[in-house]
């Protein structure tokens, strides 16, 4: 885009053309006071402490935020009168607000206290006007205080030009106006908190954080969120070591989980010591007597039955540093590749091959966006905000297809009320015949006329589906893949090898890669593939599986079938956070540190990699996944002694390619993955697999969703569906 | 008998609310009974015509009778048999019941364009209007000028829009011709939500073919297919007559696809305004139209950028677009030469307060404000003296009596610091108070604030506080200082004119009465005696007679006294009704 020039207080400086007057001001590094405004919201013009005079127009002052910079404008930002207006601005806020300050929780950060302190406020002319409207307690997490409202409406903006919720609205007018819902009634909404955290006042603020903390005695810790796969940016916000709040990093966004269900980790049921069996009843026993225990048992079976016998499940919500030793402490020291998570059984068909993800921050450079999940927003947040910015800050159309009605409704351009399947077809068939309804028709023609479009793939597809969305594909310019993925650092374990015919960075296992990673690790490996999730579990029904340990994990919560199979087992080792039912089973149950209590990465599904901080000490005498099993494998006599997660990731990155020169925050590239072209097989969900007699499969496909049950601010929405 | 009679009856709303449909058909009934019925039929018409602008005299009624006009006025249905019978039937006039000298003064000094058809056509039939030249300037535009060219006229004729600020109709058409994009809009702003004004209703009930030609014209100049007439739910006689235009306009091929077989499509459709003061601002009004809240945006962008649906949208008022087809018919220069170097062609004004003959009159710009108010307007009411004039509603000011001698055109009156706005007028006399004036102002715009911005918001409900504490003999020290700065605060920081025009009236009475203010504030005493806090009643004993005529109307029993011995007010009693004061044939009551 051309450039022009503005002059600011005097000084000259290039913006690009569109550019508001607000956005020279800044980039001539005149701060100009904004309350209404945010660079996420189109512009609102209702605060007017924003003026700042320009040369040459008929009106005294011009609203910055508002109004587009012209060539060659000159502009001013203070002066005596723009002072005046500011003050005045802000007398007339205060003749109404309660100044609680003492006890706001907004104090600190509040936009209207700074200013009035850098305004330096004297005495009112003004008689004040009390009759505060009493706060509002009625919604889960989220308590409004009316009287402190300035209406600046950012809350009401936020809700719907990000969200496409639109809970907020202002009601009545004038003095009396506010914000509040329909009817006045309790919030029923997504709880993400944003509108929380935009407003500039204290007038939204969150029970989590009622009287917790004063925001300048809090430390922030940059970290990553531990729910889904977007893995957003995290700011954990502790007081004496201890998380009080969170907010999102680079304030982009956060979901309720992120913001309110972190809380879990503060959960009194927290694991806090080691356990074992004695006599059928699990007891606290010493890390010492744990980690014996599991060491002999393990060595004891791998003689008596054959390594084969062994297996392990990983985690999708542990960091990489933790799921590359865990797969390495099997292949190397147990000698198994019988390595998978349960979660690949959800695993979003042709991932990192078919739909290799774009950047979810590019969303809006597409101009047809095609949603094939209408449960996008739940499962995957941030993909949701993606879209809906695209969509109502660039003008892109979205395509939607929901049998039902949920927001997306809302801001599509064509709604194809349908199945998945169905909906495919039918575009296939207007694309190449031109037939079909009209929606499909339209939509047809949407997709042909694009240059680029991004297609929102479901988390679970049939093979039928799949290969549909490749003949969609094929008759398309260019597209971009979405693919939803449910957990934190899915992608992550998949990277790391969690598979059993993998070894890390995609290498099959065959004698190559075999003698391979042998020199690497200077061990001996074993020389056939592993068996899969669904494999390992029939083997544990026909005795073919003797010992499994489970790093992070909760089958049989997820699918209370599985209990009696696991109970089959020899000897089930348990490494949780809880006291989880799969725990329950367990003979020896180890205590894990949770991602915020300790350091490492996660690779979301963009395949960015994102540096996980610890913002507090392990709860009890629990520890990082990483140090049990580095400590486990170093009682059967394996050579691991990494001191830091820092030294296991320079190992990744010698042996994973992908992640050689990564940067923290950078995607790994198309090209640096051996799977590219490849056709898909690193899903478990195939319709081949699904259809064989697995146990109780089905439910499997909604496991491990347990730790969001444990927050205690979740618990409280009433109303919202939470993926469990 | 083969007279041609015509029969016409004032039916706007007021003539309605005067019984108009009770005359007619009185007037149907008794001109069938006198036999004449077949025969008459053919020739005499009876129509039912708009707001003829005396309101003040309904119900008004022409008898034409071969072409002479005789007008009567306050005319009830029990008075139509004697009209029948001895005018129409024979021929004699009645003297007593025809309209006064002062109707003729009324109508002498005011040019009719917008209203020239207005209580001559019936609005509910097109054909009325097209035995008018209706619809002509359709015709000319369509079938011998391009767009460019019909936009030209319009700035050849300076006309400016009515709808409050003046800004010339070309110019913005010229703006939305050179938008591009695949839709336009076209809206008229029929919302007329100032308190006292019905100039845009009377047009729209009187005349309602006009403004949609005025669209139609609107439409082809600037390359709009849709069209809107945003109207107040609070006139239904004007809603019902406008729908009814359509769909008659549609049926004779004015209105739809392939207008005339010219390739033009326009249709209209009419949408329904609550009645909120702030939706006749441009961006609240689409907003409105749009089903959200009606809330004024930012501007720029402007509507003729991104307005309705996000599509250029050019919004004009009723009357700048009801003046629109007489300018093509009759040509820009015919337009131009009426008026002031930059303000040209007519006025609707609403003349009310207190003036003799109120009613809604037209005028040619630039006529001296004194004409107005003692030709058209025959004077001050009750014999008493003109104090002020205030002009443009809520957001305009007043003109005092010694400044009579501005003119109305957009200029003079910016410079005396009021403006034309959309055409409200009100007199003001001796008996009126300007602070009072002023909080009546405030109160409306306070209660209207759509409440988005803060100046606007908080501001305005502060004016009207201080204001009211003036008026209550609460006022203080350094208030009018406070009132000015904060006025001038709201002015120049609100988001939209409403709050920028708010203060208007403060600052306007505060320039030309300071002296009044400060009588409140410092004396604790209200000059015109209308502020009821600062007045007291007390008897003067010298000219009381004891007649007891007060004791017998005051309302609250405060006054005291034996028969023919002066009598007493208790004071804390006194409700300060004036109701004694009314009422004491010896002037013994004093008021101050
Ligand atoms: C608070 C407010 C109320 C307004 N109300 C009206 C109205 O009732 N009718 C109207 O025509 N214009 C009204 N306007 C002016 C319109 O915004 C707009 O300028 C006008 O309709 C444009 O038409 P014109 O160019 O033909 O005058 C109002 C403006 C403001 C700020
Ligand atoms: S609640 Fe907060 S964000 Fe919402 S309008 Fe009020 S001050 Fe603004
Ligand atoms: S969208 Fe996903 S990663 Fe982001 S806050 Fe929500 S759960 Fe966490
Ligand atoms: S000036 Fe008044 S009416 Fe206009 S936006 Fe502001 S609050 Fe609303
Ligand atoms: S920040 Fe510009 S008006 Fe509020």
């Amino acid at each position: 885009m051309p450039n022009m020039t503005v002059t600011v207080d005097g000084k000259k400086i290039e913006v690009p053309m569109g550019s508001t007057i607000l956005e020279a001001c800044t980039a001539a590094g005149s701060r100009v006071p904004t309350l209404c405004h945010d660079n996420k919201l189109h512009p609102f013009g209702a605060c007017r402490i924003c003026l700042v005079e320009v040369e040459g127009t008929p009106r005294k002052f011009t609203p910055s935020c508002t109004t587009p910079a012209t060539d060659n404008m000159v502009v001013k930002t203070t002066s005596p009168g723009l002072i005046e207006a500011r003050r005045m601005v802000l007398e007339l806020l205060l003749i109404k607000h309660p100044l609680d300050c003492p006890v706001c929780d907004k104090a600190g950060e509040c936009s209207l206290q700074d200013l009035v302190h850098e305004y330096g406020l004297g005495p009112s002319r003004f008689d004040p006007e009390k009759g505060y409207l009493p706060p509002d307690y009625e919604s889960a997490i989220i308590e409004r205080n009316i009287s402190r409202c300035i209406l600046c409406g950012k809350c009401v903006r936020i809700c719907d030009e990000q969200n496409a919720v639109g809970e907020w609205a202002f009601t009545r007018r004038g003095t009396r106006a506010r914000i509040s819902t329909d009817f006045d009634r309790p919030l029923d909404c997504e709880f993400c908190g944003e509108c929380v955290e935009i407003c500039p006042v204290g007038a939204l603020t969150t029970r989590q954080f009622k009287y917790k903390a004063r925001s300048w005695n809090l430390e922030g810790t940059a970290s990553v969120c531990n729910y889904c796969g977007c893995g957003c940016g995290v700011s954990y916000e502790t007081r004496e070591g201890r998380i009080m709040r969170v907010g999102p990093a680079r304030s982009n966004y956060l979901c309720t989980k992120g913001r309110f269900g972190w809380d879990a980790v503060h959960h009194a049921e927290r694991l806090t010591t080691p356990k074992m069996r004695v006599n059928g009843e699990l007891v606290d026993c010493t890390w010492d007597e744990a980690l014996s225990i599991i060491a002999t048992n393990l060595k004891v079976i791998k003689s008596r039955h054959g390594a084969e016998k062994i297996g392990g499940l990983g985690s999708v919500r542990t960091t990489n540093e933790d799921s590359y030793v865990f797969q390495k402490f099997l292949r190397t020291v147990v000698e198994t590749n019988n390595i998978d998570t349960l979660a690949r059984l959800k695993t979003p068909k042709g991932l990192n091959t078919t739909f290799f993800s774009g950047e979810l921050n590019k969303m809006a450079s597409h101009e047809v966006i095609l949603v094939l999940d209408k449960n996008v927003g739940e499962i995957n947040p941030l993909t949701g905000i993606e879209i809906v910015r695209a969509v109502n800050k660039k003008d892109r159309k979205l395509i939607l297809v929901n049998d039902e009605f949920n927001k997306f409704n809302k801001i599509a351009t064509v709604v194809l009320p349908t199945s998945t399947v169905n909906a495919l077809e039918n575009l296939v068939k207007a694309l190449s015949s031109g037939a079909g309804s009209e929606e499909s028709k339209r939509a047809a023609a949407m997709l042909k006329a694009a240059k680029n479009v991004a297609i929102i793939v479901p988390a679970q597809l049939s093979d039928n589906e799949f290969t549909l969305i490749r003949d969609l594909a094929g008759k398309l310019p260019e597209v971009t893949y979405y693919p939803l993925v449910r957990r934190s650092n899915f992608q992550g374990s998949l990277d790391m090898g969690v598979m059993p015919s993998y070894y890390p960075g995609y290498r099959k296992i065959d004698e190559t890669s075999t003698a391979d990673f042998a020199g690497l690790w200077n061990a001996v490996l074993p020389e056939t593939t592993g068996m899969n999730a669904v494999e390992m579990i029939k083997a544990i029904t026909q005795g073919k599986l003797a010992a499994l340990y489970i790093m992070g994990d909760d089958p049989a919560g997820s699918d209370p079938g599985l209990k009696g199979i696991l109970q089959k087992l020899e000897f089930l080792v348990v490494q949780d956070i809880f006291l989880t039912e799969t725990a329950k089973l367990a003979h020896v149950v180890l205590p894990a540190a949770s991602s915020t209590e300790k350091s490492g990465t996660f690779t979301n599904l963009e395949r960015r990699l994102q540096q996980v901080n610890k913002a507090e000490e392990p709860i009890g005498e629990s520890r990082p996944d990483w140090e049990i099993i580095q400590d486990i494998a170093k009682k059967m006599g394996g050579s691991m002694k990494y001191g830091s997660t820092r030294d296991i990731l320079a190992e990744i990155r010698s042996v994973v390619p992908a992640y050689k020169d990564l940067a923290f925050g950078a995607c790994w590239a198309r090209e640096k993955s051996p799977l590219a072209g490849m056709a898909d097989d690193l899903s478990l969900t195939s319709d081949s697999i699904m259809k064989q007699e697995v146990i109780t499969a089905e439910r499997l496909l909604f496991s491990s969703g347990m730790t969001i049950t444990r927050s205690h601010e979740i618990g409280t929405i009433r109303h919202y569906k939470i993926e469990v | 008998m083969n007279k041609d009679v015509s029969i016409k009856v004032c039916m706007g709303t007021g003539g309605i609310a005067a019984g108009g449909v009770e005359v007619m058909s009185t007037f149907e009934k008794a001109l069938a009974s006198v036999g004449i019925k077949a025969a008459v039929q053919k020739n005499c018409s009876m129509h039912k015509v708009g707001c003829r602008g005396f309101c003040a005299r309904d119900v008004l009624v022409d008898v034409i009778i071969d072409g002479t006009k005789s007008t009567y006025q306050y005319i009830k249905p029990d008075m139509v048999e004697r009209i029948v019978q001895e005018h129409v039937v024979g021929g004699a006039p009645i003297g007593d019941w025809l309209v006064t000298d002062d109707y003729h003064t009324f109508h002498d000094k005011q040019v009719k364009v917008v209203l020239s058809d207005c209580g001559e056509v019936d609005p509910e039939d097109i054909d009325s209007y097209l035995g008018r030249g209706g619809y002509e300037a359709v015709k000319k535009v369509l079938t011998t000028m391009t767009p460019q060219e019909t936009i030209d006229v319009i700035k050849a004729s300076g006309l400016r829009g009515r709808g409050g600020a003046g800004f010339p109709t070309a110019v913005k058409w010229d703006m939305a011709i050179k938008a591009t994009g695949p839709k336009k809009y076209l809206i008229c702003n029929a919302d007329e939500g100032d308190p006292g004004a019905f100039m845009d209703r009377s047009v729209v009930e009187g005349n309602p073919h006009a403004v949609i030609e005025g669209m139609i014209i609107g439409a082809y100049a600037i390359g709009a297919p849709h069209g809107y007439v945003y109207i107040r739910a609070e006139y239904p006689l004007a809603v019902e007559r406008l729908h009814l235009a359509i769909k008659q306009a549609k049926e004779r091929g004015y209105l739809g696809k392939n207008i005339l077989g010219k390739g033009l499509d326009f249709m209209i459709k009419v949408k329904l305004g609550a009645g909120a003061f702030v939706c006749g601002e441009e961006t609240a009004l689409i907003a409105s139209i749009e089903g959200k809240r009606g809330q004024p945006k930012a501007k720029p962008p402007f509507p003729v950028q991104k307005g309705l649906w996000g599509y250029p949208t050019i919004i004009n008022n009723v009357e700048t677009l009801a003046n629109v087809p007489y300018i093509i018919r009759k040509g820009a220069s015919w337009y131009a030469a009426m008026g002031t170097e930059k303000s040209k062609g007519t006025k609707v004004f609403a003349l009310t307060g207190k003036i003799l003959n109120s009613g809604l009159i037209e005028v040619p710009m630039g006529i001296p404000l004194k004409e107005v108010i003692y030709d058209i307007g025959g004077g001050i009411e009750n014999g008493k003296k003109l104090k002020a004039v205030q002009t443009g509603g809520p957001s305009g000011g007043c003109i005092p009596a010694n400044m009579v001698d501005t003119t109305l055109d957009y200029e003079s009156l910016s410079k005396v610091g009021s403006i034309m706005g959309s055409g409200g007028m009100v007199v003001l006399d001796e008996t009126d108070c300007m602070v009072n004036v002023a909080k009546y102002f405030l109160q409306f715009t306070q209660s209207e604030s759509c409440g988005k911005c803060i100046p606007c918001r908080v501001g305005t409900k502060r004016l009207l506080e201080i204001l009211t504490r003036i008026t209550e003999g609460k006022g203080r020290e350094g208030d009018i200082e406070l009132l000015e700065s904060l006025a001038a605060d709201v002015k120049t920081s609100s988001l939209c004119g409403l709050g920028q025009s708010a203060p208007n009236p403060v600052l306007s009475t505060i320039r030309y009465y300071r002296d009044e203010y400060e009588a409140h504030i410092y004396e604790k005493r209200c000059p015109a005696g209308v502020c009821k806090d600062l007045l007291s009643y007390s008897i003067l004993e010298e000219f009381c007679k004891g007649c007891t005529a007060c004791t017998r109307v005051c309302p609250a029993g405060a006054i005291i006294g034996e028969k023919k011995k002066p009598h007493k007010i208790i004071q804390d009693i006194c409700i300060k009704c004036g109701a004694c004061f009314e009422t004491c044939k010896f002037k013994a009551i004093k008021k101050g």
